[in-house]
């Protein structure tokens, strides 16, 4: 018994370590978004000649918002001589297929890819478009999001310099006002962004490359052989793959893009199990590789195992809270007298990658944001569903990887025009 | 060109950062929220007194004379003061009603369509009861404290809570660029609210424990313990924040940008 209450002991030891480095680690970011020096983007050269691009947009029974991101990309200031459009349709079983081949029709540069054979999921269909794609860059964007009319020229123009991989935009959610959950995840995004994206990049460490609202070199990344088709992450799994091969991944703070976040909490619940099963996918596949790229720094390094661990943290916590349980029943409260007030604050501060109160705090502050920081304590509820649902998709991505088996694309329900309404509490 | 209509034309979010220097965060830093601490540092023999003498006097009406008596047990830098009260185990038929209803609870809750952030709070809540309930029901014997422990481990937590309520909101809130009026009353304000507050959940704790029983000792202590801590601390830092983001959006003083 005196073993198991040890090692008990030793895990809560380890669970409150890794608390601690995580609260350093947005404590540090948090202090550089405040005082620190900005890094900006590439705004300076952008009138330069930018280069030609191929629009992305991976499109799964997207009739309800199909004509909007499509609206907004013929409108955008782009040269029109040097942009194609290629949305994806992917399988699509609504009017889809409809929709993009009208649009073909009216615009010659709107070029849709039809795929009903082959694998089905975002990765295999940018696979699948990077092939018959002729822009030097590819610029991504999910079906559901409003980019605004300078965001091309303000992802491009990054590639101009030739150092650059990829490029993230910042993702801002359009249907907060909707209910608790979009106004919470509204509040996870400002700090993510905001703050975390921005002191990474002023930082010179590991900016992620988020999967939309970003855009990434063609030949490169079709050099390193496109997508994996077995990976749900496949915008984690590219950050790492360019950086472990020396390609910079940036952050353009100022690229702002609208998209919709899941008005339902099942919603939401499914699409962070993939996030965190296909985070976890890819935390498998590239701890080593990182660590022996002679490309990164030192503390590159380290933020990269950072990242690559926050889908892991909320498991790890959750495993502490059930280890703390059992040291209860076995008469050792006594050891949480003084660490469990901290173990929680730490807990509910640094959780997976969602931002800690005091960080999504001064992001709304530097958006000047005011009355939403007020929903900050019910950020307490999100810890317990991340932490809940984070788990099970860590469990999905340890099966994947002892069974080898084939991961399914799950889409994330779509909201707009008052689709759903009537199930928003 | 327009000189007027220029001077006027705010800096955009993106690169946007505050006026305001480390050092003078960390000087804050020292001289407000460090002494707040060090108050419970070098009073907490007295504040615990203090604690327990109330605790006792609300308590009284309740329990038969003499059952309740404020003990001293050392610590880190003096002894502390809590307060000593017989224990009072569930009955079995008490605990297999506890771990039914926290069973089917668990059972129904995952059925509800809304609110899932809010039920799956319930369930940590109901599945640490159910835990207890069935330890209670097969180990009663076993169970490793009495009231008075849990009396003297809440006592010493607190004091740790006390401690770092000052050094969690001083992180939070001094590097903010708010008036340092404003940044020591949220300070005091938080600081004084954790006093009352630790003191008052307390004698709620205690007297759950003692006419309830000790089954809810694990849903009190995980639960409803240091969590509940730092909702008032969240609640007030949005406070102080909104606030300051209201005043800010016209005082462009207040901002700095890229460097």
């Amino acid at each position: 018994m005196e073993m198991v209450i040890l090692a008990l002991r030793g895990y809560l030891l380890f669970t409150i370590v890794i608390i601690v480095i995580y609260f350093i680690r947005h404590y540090v970011f948090t202090l550089n978004r405040l005082f620190g020096e900005q890094r900006i983007y590439y705004h300076d050269i952008i009138d330069s000649d930018l280069k030609t691009i191929s629009v992305l947009v991976p499109m799964h029974n997207e009739e309800k918002v199909a004509t909007n991101i499509l609206d907004l990309l013929v409108q955008s200031d782009y040269s029109k001589d040097d942009i194609e459009i290629i949305p994806i349709n992917d399988f699509s079983a609504d009017k889809t297929q409809e929709i993009l081949d009208n649009y073909a029709s009216r615009y010659p540069y709107i070029k849709p890819l039809h795929r009903y054979t082959g694998d089905r999921g975002k990765p295999a269909a940018l696979n699948a478009a990077i092939r018959i794609a002729t822009g030097e860059i590819i610029i991504v964007f999910d079906a559901d999001y409003l980019p605004p009319k300078d965001i091309l020229k303000s992802i491009a123009v990054c590639f101009n310099d030739p150092e650059v991989g990829a490029v993230m935009g910042r993702v801002i959610p359009i249907n907060t006002r909707q209910n608790i959950l979009t106004r919470l995840l509204d509040l996870e995004r400002t700090g993510g962004y905001q703050v975390d994206q921005q002191a990474r990049y002023n930082l010179r460490l590991m900016p992620q490359y988020g999967g939309t609202v970003g855009g990434f070199r063609r030949k490169v990344v079709d050099d390193l052989g496109g997508f994996n088709t077995k990976i749900l992450a496949e915008d984690t799994e590219l950050t790492y793959r360019l950086s472990i091969n020396g390609w910079k991944v940036l952050y353009a703070n100022r690229a702002e893009c609208y998209e919709e976040v899941p008005e339902k909490w099942d919603a939401r619940a499914r699409q962070i199990r993939r996030w965190s099963r296909g985070h976890n996918g890819v935390m498998f596949r590239y701890c080593l590789p990182l660590l022996s790229s002679p490309y990164l720094s030192f503390r590159e390094k380290i933020d990269g195992m950072l990242l690559l661990q926050v889908y892991c943290v909320p498991v790890i916590l959750l495993t502490g809270l059930m280890n703390s349980l059992a040291l209860f029943f076995l008469g050792e409260m006594e050891m949480f007298s003084g660490v469990f007030f901290l173990i929680f604050i730490g807990a509910y501060s640094n959780f997976g990658n969602f931002a800690p109160f005091y960080q999504v705090g001064t992001a709304c502050l530097l958006d000047g944001a005011a009355q939403r920081i007020l929903l900050l304590p019910f950020l307490l509820f999100n810890f317990f569903f991340n932490m809940w649902y984070i788990t099970k998709g860590f469990v999905d991505a340890c099966i994947d990887v002892v069974t080898w088996r084939k991961t399914k694309w799950q889409k994330t329900e779509r909201f707009r025009n008052g689709a759903n309404k009537e199930s928003v509490s | 060109m327009n000189k007027e209509a220029k001077a006027i034309i705010l800096y955009h979010r993106s690169y946007r950062k505050i006026a305001g220097s480390m050092w003078d965060f960390f000087l804050q830093f020292l001289l407000i929220a460090v002494p707040l601490s060090l108050v419970i540092v070098f009073f907490y023999p007295q504040i615990t007194q203090t604690v327990c003498v109330i605790a006792r006097a609300l308590l009284a009406p309740y329990y038969p004379d003499d059952t309740l008596r404020i003990i001293q047990i050392p610590f880190i830098m003096g002894p502390t003061s809590i307060l000593d009260l017989p224990s009072k185990y569930p009955s079995v038929l008490f605990c297999t009603i506890n771990a039914l209803v926290s069973l089917i609870l668990l059972v129904l809750l995952p059925a509800v369509k809304n609110a899932k952030h809010l039920y799956i709070f319930v369930i940590v809540i109901l599945f640490i009861n159910f835990m207890s309930s069935l330890f209670f029901m097969f180990f009663p014997y076993r169970f490793p404290y009495e009231v008075v422990d849990y009396s003297e481990f809440y006592m010493k937590q607190q004091i740790n809570i006390w401690f770092f309520v000052p050094i969690i909101m001083g992180l939070a809130i001094l590097p903010l660029p708010s008036d340092l009026t404003s940044k020591s009353a949220t300070l005091l304000i938080t600081f004084c609210y954790s006093l009352v507050f630790g003191a008052t959940r307390y004698v709620v704790f205690l007297f759950i424990l003692t006419k309830a029983s000790l089954l809810y000792m694990a849903v009190l202590f995980f639960v409803l313990g240091s969590l509940v801590d730092f909702i008032y601390i969240v609640g007030i830092y949005s406070v102080h924040v909104t606030r300051l983001a209201k005043k800010m959006k016209g005082d462009f003083a207040s901002w700095k940008w890229l460097y």
